[in-house]
């Protein structure tokens, strides 16, 4: 489970950022050009506090050593899996967030096994 | 370093040093990346080479059946060690001592056991895993020294390609989450960075910590300071000997004055029941019992994992009572101090050594990606050369060189490893030195490999080679019952995971490299439409397009702006 919330809400992150950035907010439905810069921050802030957030499941399993570099990991496959879709399904990929953010909430709140 | 003799900027210069820096010693890099990374799979390869411990399979009477077989099989010995049967060893490993032996390695003695019956299990003479792992860190046929000089010499230049690359990188972020796939050399540029941007955590890791545990050869001139040139001392204090002195060694040599008192063990059953409630995630690792059959016994539950890294994965243990069973206070834990904690935090990471199988898939699987970089990274310098060739009319004696290395050290290298894999079941048993045969094997495979690429046209070359390896890994798991193994649905019925597990990754290892040769089949980049303008038309796709590109499909709303970022770069370098 751990390692399921922790990367669903990585991705999940890892998407908020892209959908606050030049290149990527486009394949968000998001005019990055037409928002101000005070909206564009808060998806930004949004996505940081969504990778702490799959942080601390990853502290609340592991022993803090462990759960860092076990954290690093993941969040390398979590940004792998984003440039993926934004790469061969960038429609999707608004919808993708959303879901993987909900599975990820609901994993995150079943007990570690 | 431009021959004309014009400045040139930070980015430039860092540019030609991650260049060269990365080319020279890339085909070394590769493989010990490679190897590095089946490393973290060395105990499932030892099981899976010795196909005689495939009928060991562990049941709930294993700890006994293990102990009973030591009493017959040295009953005098001062210590035994049983390391149980787990998710990556499917027999026992025992280890003794007997009454008088020479300290350290030399006086212990080892045994394989089965875990279903205790017997004592005779297996093929083989290097295993510990080839590819040693491999990885001291090379072969040479010196352990030197090897280890010129393997480290080599990390301290992927430190320097690495952190060259990042600053040559300038789009880091803005390209974070960017692939462009079917254009070519801006493909191959970024799978290159994608790989090692998005694993950069990864890389810096496994390549400082590779520095921290070969730095005490590199740089052994503070611990000469520090230790008056006692390194002895300082490797001692490393491993928290100074204050530990007198553990568990101390009860053996106190039991071996009077042999004469017998006392039979206690059951062992209660006591790693009583072991299990208190370690529900890791369970029983391994028991040690000192003095067996004596009054003075004791044993020793450890656990099968440590949950931190600071402690070097260490384990936690349970002391019992050798003959009554009664529950003892074990030794305290050592306090770690901080300069230790980090190092140990690091290399315990670079050698996996910790429970978490999980953990360790991440490891594997992030060091798969750090092979990926460092083939993206050499097929880019061919292709980046290809506009260079072909405005020459011809290929330079370099550029092919570099082409022909490639193709051997990349798809040679996993022919190579197959083969090695196909030797140890195919030599016979009773060959006399037969786990060097294999190690012949394997090199004779890989040079055979160098030489291939020469007779063939490049894209040819990676095909067949691709092709060979994905059949050799393909067939392996179908290869190991009819020489003697568990079949795969045997090992998964059995829970012998180790077995299966490696079986699974050599399929998974032959679907990677069948996509790669279904890959270099598709028909080539060059006779398809330009996708976009200002975009290079390559027939440098040719020729790209081995490792990262195992996606196909369309580069559909990625194109814009595609054109300025490459021109940029390209220029930048």
């Amino acid at each position: 489970m751990t390692y399921g919330a922790a990367l669903l809400l990585a991705f999940a992150a890892f998407a908020a950022i892209a959908a606050s950035m030049d290149r990527h907010g486009d394949q968000f439905g998001m005019k990055t050009q037409a928002l101000s810069s005070g909206r564009i921050l808060w998806w930004r802030a949004g996505g940081f506090v969504l990778l702490g957030v799959s942080l601390l499941k990853c502290l609340q399993h592991w022993n803090t050593s462990i759960a860092i570099a076990a954290w690093l990991g993941l969040l390398t496959f979590a940004a792998m899996a984003l440039g993926l879709v934004l790469t061969y399904a960038p429609h999707k990929a608004r919808q993708l967030a959303c879901c993987t953010a909900a599975l990820g909430a609901l994993l995150w709140l079943v007990p570690p096994l | 370093m431009r021959i004309d003799g014009k400045p040139e900027g930070l980015r430039q210069s860092m540019s030609w040093l991650h260049t060269w820096s990365g080319l020279v010693l890339g085909w070394l890099l590769y493989a010990v990346f490679f190897t590095g990374t089946l490393s973290f799979f060395r105990d499932e390869i030892d099981d899976w080479m010795r196909p005689e411990l495939h009928r060991s399979v562990a049941s709930a009477e294993t700890a006994q059946l293990g102990l009973d077989a030591m009493q017959k099989l040295a009953p005098n010995a001062t210590t035994w060690t049983l390391s149980l049967p787990n998710a990556r060893q499917t027999a026992i490993e025992a280890s003794w001592r007997e009454p008088g032996a020479a300290a350290g390695r030399a006086g212990t003695s080892r045994a394989t056991l089965d875990a279903g019956t205790g017997e004592r299990i005779e297996h093929r003479e083989t290097r295993g895993g510990n080839f590819l792992y040693r491999f990885h860190f001291e090379l072969y046929a040479m010196p352990r020294i030197w090897g280890r000089w010129i393997v480290g010499f080599a990390t301290m230049l992927m430190f320097v390609a690495i952190i060259s690359g990042v600053i040559t990188h300038k789009k880091i972020f803005t390209d974070f989450f960017t692939f462009r796939p079917r254009k070519g050399q801006r493909s191959w540029l970024d799978a290159h960075n994608a790989t090692a941007v998005l694993a950069l955590p990864f890389h810096i890791l496994i390549t400082f910590s590779g520095l921290l545990l070969l730095m005490n050869l590199l740089m052994p001139w503070g611990i000469q300071a520090a230790y008056n040139g006692d390194t002895g001392a300082y490797f001692s204090e490393m491993r928290g000997n100074r204050q530990a002195a007198g553990g568990g060694q101390g009860a053996g040599g106190r039991a071996q004055a009077e042999p004469g008192q017998h006392a039979p063990l206690a059951s062992i059953a209660p006591l790693l029941a009583q072991a299990q409630q208190q370690w529900p995630r890791h369970g029983v690792g391994s028991i040690t019992v000192n003095a067996p059959g004596t009054a003075r016994a004791t044993i020793e539950l450890r656990e099968g994992g440590g949950s931190s890294l600071v402690n070097r994965g260490a384990s936690s243990t349970l002391l019992f009572d050798g003959v009554s069973g009664a529950s003892r206070q074990p030794h305290e834990a050592l306090a770690v101090s901080w300069p230790r904690a980090t190092s140990n935090v690091f290399t315990s990471l670079h050698l996996g050594r910790f429970a978490e199988p999980a953990v360790r898939w991440l490891l594997f699987l992030s060091g798969v990606v750090g092979t990926l970089m460092a083939a993206t990274g050499m097929v880019l310098w061919v292709v980046k050369r290809l506009p260079e060739r072909r405005k020459l009319g011809y290929t330079p004696k370099g550029h092919r060189f570099v082409e022909v290395l490639n193709v051997g050290s990349i798809a040679g290298l996993s022919v190579a490893t197959a083969a090695y894999f196909w030797f140890n079941r195919l030599i016979p048993v009773e060959l006399a030195g037969r786990g060097d045969w294999e190690i012949r094997g394997f090199f004779t495979v890989w040079l055979l490999c160098l030489l291939h690429p020469l007779l063939r046209a490049p894209r040819q070359a990676w095909r067949e080679q691709m092709a060979v390896a994905a059949l050799l890994f393909a067939l392996l798991p179908v290869l190991n019952p009819l020489t003697g193994g568990a079949s795969l649905a045997q090992s998964l019925a059995h829970s012998q995971w180790s077995i299966a597990g490696f079986d699974l990754m050599m399929m998974a290892l032959a679907v990677i490299h069948g996509v790669i040769v279904w890959w270099l089949a598709r028909p080539q980049a060059a006779a398809r439409p330009a996708a976009k303008a200002g975009v290079r038309k390559s027939t440098g796709e040719q020729k790209s397009g081995v490792l990262a590109t195992r996606e196909s499909g369309t580069a559909a709303g990625t194109a814009a702006g595609v054109a300025g970022a490459s021109m940029a770069l390209e220029k930048s370098t």
